[in-house]
C-alpha cells in the first residue's frame, strides 16, 4: 500500500471517529439553558424573583404595582420598547433622569438589574 | 462486472435518511446559542466561514480530480497512479473541516425559518451531507451504473458550492474581508 493510500486510510479513520464523536455530541452537549413556562431562563426568572420585592418597595408608588403607571409613567409593556436595550434602562435607573430619581445610593447594582428583570418580564 | 441502478437505492436512501435526521434534529433542536471561538478568530462567523472556504476549495478539487480520473474533463492522458487515493483523501478531509462548521450550525443555531437566506442554506446544507453520504457509500457499491459517481460528485461540488455561497461568501461580503 502507498503511503499515500495509507494516508488516505487514515485519514478516513480519523474522519470517521470525528464525526461519530460529533453526532454524540448532538444529544449529550449541555444544550440551551433550562427555561420555565414563560420561555425565561432560570437566571432570569431568579432576577425576576428578586426584583418583585424590590419593585414594591422602591418603585410601585410612582409607577404602580402592576407597572401601569401613576405619578410615574406606564412602564407595563412599555420598557422594553422604550429601551430595547436593557443597559440603557439600568442606566436610567442607576443615574435618573428628569423627575425619575437615581436609586444609585438606594439600591446596589445586582439589585437595580433584578428590578429591571421585573419590569422587562414580570408585570402580568 | 454489470452495473445496475437499483444498486443505487441504499446509497440514495442513506443519503436521504441523513439528510432528513439532520433537518429534523435541527428544526426540534433547542439551538443552544453558545459560541465557540477557535483561536485567530475573533467570531464564529470568522472562523465558520474560513473553514467552509477551506472545504468548498477542497470539494472543488475533489470533483475536478474525479471528472478528470473519469476521463470526462482534462488531456485524455492516464491520470498518474496516486490520483485515486489523492481523491480520497481530499474528499475526506474536506469532510473533516467542514463538521466543526455544520455542528455549530446544527447545535448553537439549530433551523431558523426567519429568512429565507438561512433557510435555503439549512435545507442546502441538509442535502448536501446526504448527498455526501450518497456518494461515499455510493463508491463502494461495486455495480453500480458508471455515471454514478461523477453525477453524485458534481452535484455534491454545486451544492456546498451553494452551502457557502449563502453563508461565508455573504459573511465576507458583510465586513469587506
Amino acid at each position: 500500500m502507498s503511503r499515500l493510500a495509507a494516508a488516505a486510510n487514515a485519514a478516513q479513520w480519523i474522519v470517521g471517529v470525528g464525526a461519530l464523536a460529533a453526532i454524540l455530541m448532538l444529544f449529550t452537549l449541555d444544550g440551551a439553558p433550562e427555561k420555565d413556562e414563560a420561555g425565561l431562563t432560570t437566571e432570569i426568572s431568579e432576577l425576576v424573583e428578586d426584583g418583585r420585592g424590590l419593585y414594591d418597595l422602591r418603585c410601585a408608588s410612582c409607577h404602580g404595582a402592576e407597572g401601569q403607571g401613576g405619578q410615574g409613567p406606564r412602564l407595563a409593556g412599555t420598557v422594553v420598547i422604550n429601551y430595547p436595550d436593557a443597559a440603557e434602562e439600568i442606566d436610567l435607573v442607576t443615574n435618573g433622569r428628569g423627575a425619575m430619581p437615581p436609586f444609585a445610593l438606594m439600591l446596589t447594582e445586582q439589585e437595580v438589574i433584578a428590578v429591571v428583570a421585573y419590569t422587562r418580564f414580570g408585570f402580568p | 462486472m454489470t452495473t445496475r441502478p437499483a444498486a443505487l437505492a441504499v446509497p440514495i436512501g442513506a443519503g436521504a435518511a441523513t439528510a432528513l435526521a439532520l433537518g429534523f434534529y435541527s428544526s426540534i433542536h433547542d439551538p443552544t446559542g453558545r459560541d465557540f471561538v477557535l483561536t485567530g478568530f475573533d467570531s464564529a462567523a470568522s472562523w465558520k466561514s474560513a473553514l467552509a472556504s477551506i472545504t468548498v476549495f477542497l470539494f472543488l478539487m475533489q470533483v475536478s480530480l474525479g471528472l478528470r480520473m473519469t476521463g470526462r474533463v482534462g488531456p485524455r492522458r492516464p491520470t498518474p497512479p496516486w490520483a485515486p487515493d489523492f481523491h480520497r483523501l481530499v474528499g475526506t478531509v474536506a469532510f473533516g473541516v467542514s463538521l466543526p462548521v455544520v455542528f455549530h450550525c446544527v447545535w448553537s443555531l439549530g433551523y431558523q425559518a426567519g429568512e429565507s437566506r438561512i433557510s435555503v442554506h439549512a435545507i442546502l446544507g441538509c442535502i448536501a451531507y446526504g448527498m455526501y453520504v450518497a456518494k461515499v457509500i455510493a463508491a463502494r457499491t461495486d455495480d453500480r451504473p458508471q455515471w454514478a459517481l461523477p453525477v453524485a460528485g458534481s452535484l455534491l461540488g454545486i451544492l456546498m458550492l451553494a452551502v457557502w455561497w449563502t453563508s461565508a461568501l455573504v459573511h465576507y461580503a458583510g465586513t469587506g474581508s
